[in-house]
């Protein structure tokens, strides 16, 4: 029998040698090239949409409309430059004369790092340890009635100053402890838990010393500012009434 | 031909009047904050700017800077929000405050424990130092990453990332800003279809300082934004 060369080559493919590779298994079987093709066009095809939904999307991020301000009180602002120009200048004076004047002294506390600074000529002179509120909700379960020990935030005046003071416990004070109100004036004087000295600052807020010195530099308190002896002392005989205390 | 060259000179005079625009324009927007700033120191508030060529958030109060917070990047998708003064509307992620129990009275809570015997002291053993776990709502508690919804529609990302000590960490870190360009591109012609507008202002800063922003930014509190830096 005679055997063409082509017939050969395919026989040795299907043939024996076709096992010697299978059992080998050192090479797989290739994908027909037609459909590496395809996929490669397809990828193609995925990543120039993705472009260009992205780049449609940049697009769109330009074309927004701003974020609109508050609109502000007051009178609209002029239209002429010139007095445009000159209602800035009133408005940067009257600005300047609600901050601190040349020598005034003030307080500034961050409850958030239970800080305190006296600040005097526009510099920080002392920073001191504070504790400020705890933030934690009291509820009274009979009245309804509910506070939120925070320390408050805004610009504040000291409206009067005591040394050894008392503290008039508040009714919350008895609703945490589980105790009931006392409805006279009674039972509620406690001394020295606030310190040496105390400086009010409004609506029962206090900037005092503490019983808890280990605690300073927490939040810890019912909202008032507590300090040290050294560093209340010093803010006791520093400030005077109308000295303004700024919390944030 | 003789209006064409009348109409290139009024073009062109219309053209040299436009640098004097730009001036109004300044001067309305220092008008608008410092009207704005005014308002706020008034009314005796403590209030936010947010100083972009200084990369920092200003709290001021009556026109005093009292504290700053620095920011390491700005980045910007869609435009900056319009000059003035921003309220903030909302924000997430807010920790959930410490409710205190109240105890019922002695009595009672003789009547509902039962007693249990306390164990002997052993007096050689050396004392034990007494840890206070405070019960409080502290700026640790406070989120590093978060947003902020400006009253006008605008959004205030935060973002922070704590020191990378892997090298995955690393890496995201590295494309981190490729995947937050990528991810809002890839965004914005859905928020586009649904017809929901779409800017954000993120502001990375350290976890610390990142907190105390949101300490600092109640919701309801003032931020006061300048006009973009050219």
């Amino acid at each position: 029998m005679t055997i063409s060369l082509h017939q050969r080559s395919a026989a040795s493919t299907k043939g024996t040698n076709r096992f010697r590779r299978e059992a080998g298994g050192t090479k797989l079987p290739r994908p027909p090239r037609k459909l590496l093709v395809w996929g490669a066009l397809l990828l193609l095809l995925a990543i120039l949409l993705l472009v260009g939904w992205s780049l449609y999307g940049e697009h769109l991020a330009s074309q927004q409309p701003a974020p609109k301000a508050s609109p502000l009180a007051g009178k609209p602002a002029p239209t002429d430059p010139d007095k445009l120009r000159k209602a800035n200048e009133s408005l940067a004076k009257r600005l300047s004369a609600l901050a601190a004047k040349p020598g005034e002294a003030f307080v500034v506390v961050d409850s958030a790092l239970n800080r305190v600074y006296w600040w005097q000529d526009g510099a920080m002179i002392r920073e001191m340890i504070a504790s400020c509120g705890t933030g934690n909700v009291l509820e009274d379960p009979n009245s309804g009635r509910t506070w939120v020990f925070e320390t408050p935030r805004g610009e504040r005046r000291v409206v009067g100053k005591k040394a050894a003071p008392v503290w008039m416990k508040p009714d919350w004070a008895f609703i945490e402890e589980g105790e009931p109100i006392p409805k006279d004036g009674s039972g509620r004087a406690e001394p020295g838990v606030m310190g040496d000295y105390a400086v009010a600052i409004g609506d029962g807020y206090y900037l005092h010393g503490t019983l808890y010195k280990r605690l300073l530099g927490r939040n810890v308190s019912h909202g008032c500012v507590r300090l040290g002896d050294d560093d209340i002392e010093f803010i006791y005989k520093e400030t005077k009434n109308g000295t303004r205390v700024i919390l944030f | 031909m003789r209006h064409f060259i009348l109409l290139l000179l009024l073009a062109s005079l219309l053209g040299s009047v436009a640098p004097a625009y730009a001036l109004d324009d300044q001067l309305t927007v220092a008008n608008t904050l410092l009207q704005a700033e005014y308002d706020l120191a008034r009314k005796k508030e403590v209030y936010l700017f947010l100083d972009l060529a200084r990369k920092q958030f200003d709290i001021r109060s009556s026109g005093m800077t009292i504290s700053t917070i620095p920011i390491k990047e700005i980045r910007l998708w869609g435009p900056l929000p319009e000059p003035g003064l921003h309220l903030i509307a909302d924000k997430d992620r807010v920790p959930e405050r410490v409710k205190i129990q109240i105890p019922p009275p002695e009595g009672e809570e003789a009547a509902t424990k039962p007693v249990v015997p306390t164990p002997p002291v052993d007096p050689t053993a050396p004392p034990v130092a007494k840890k206070f776990a405070v019960q409080a709502t502290e700026v640790t508690d406070m989120p590093s990453n978060y947003s902020l919804r400006l009253a006008g529609g605008g959004l205030l990302a935060i973002k922070s990332f704590p020191p990378a000590s892997t090298r995955k960490g690393l890496l995201v870190q590295r494309f981190e800003k490729s995947l937050w360009k990528f991810s809002h591109a890839f965004k914005a012609p859905f928020q586009h279809y649904k017809q929901e507008p779409f800017t954000e202002l993120l502001l990375i800063l350290s976890p610390e300082d990142a907190q105390r922003l949101y300490w600092a930014l109640p919701v309801g509190s003032a931020l006061l934004i300048p006009a973009a830096q050219p």
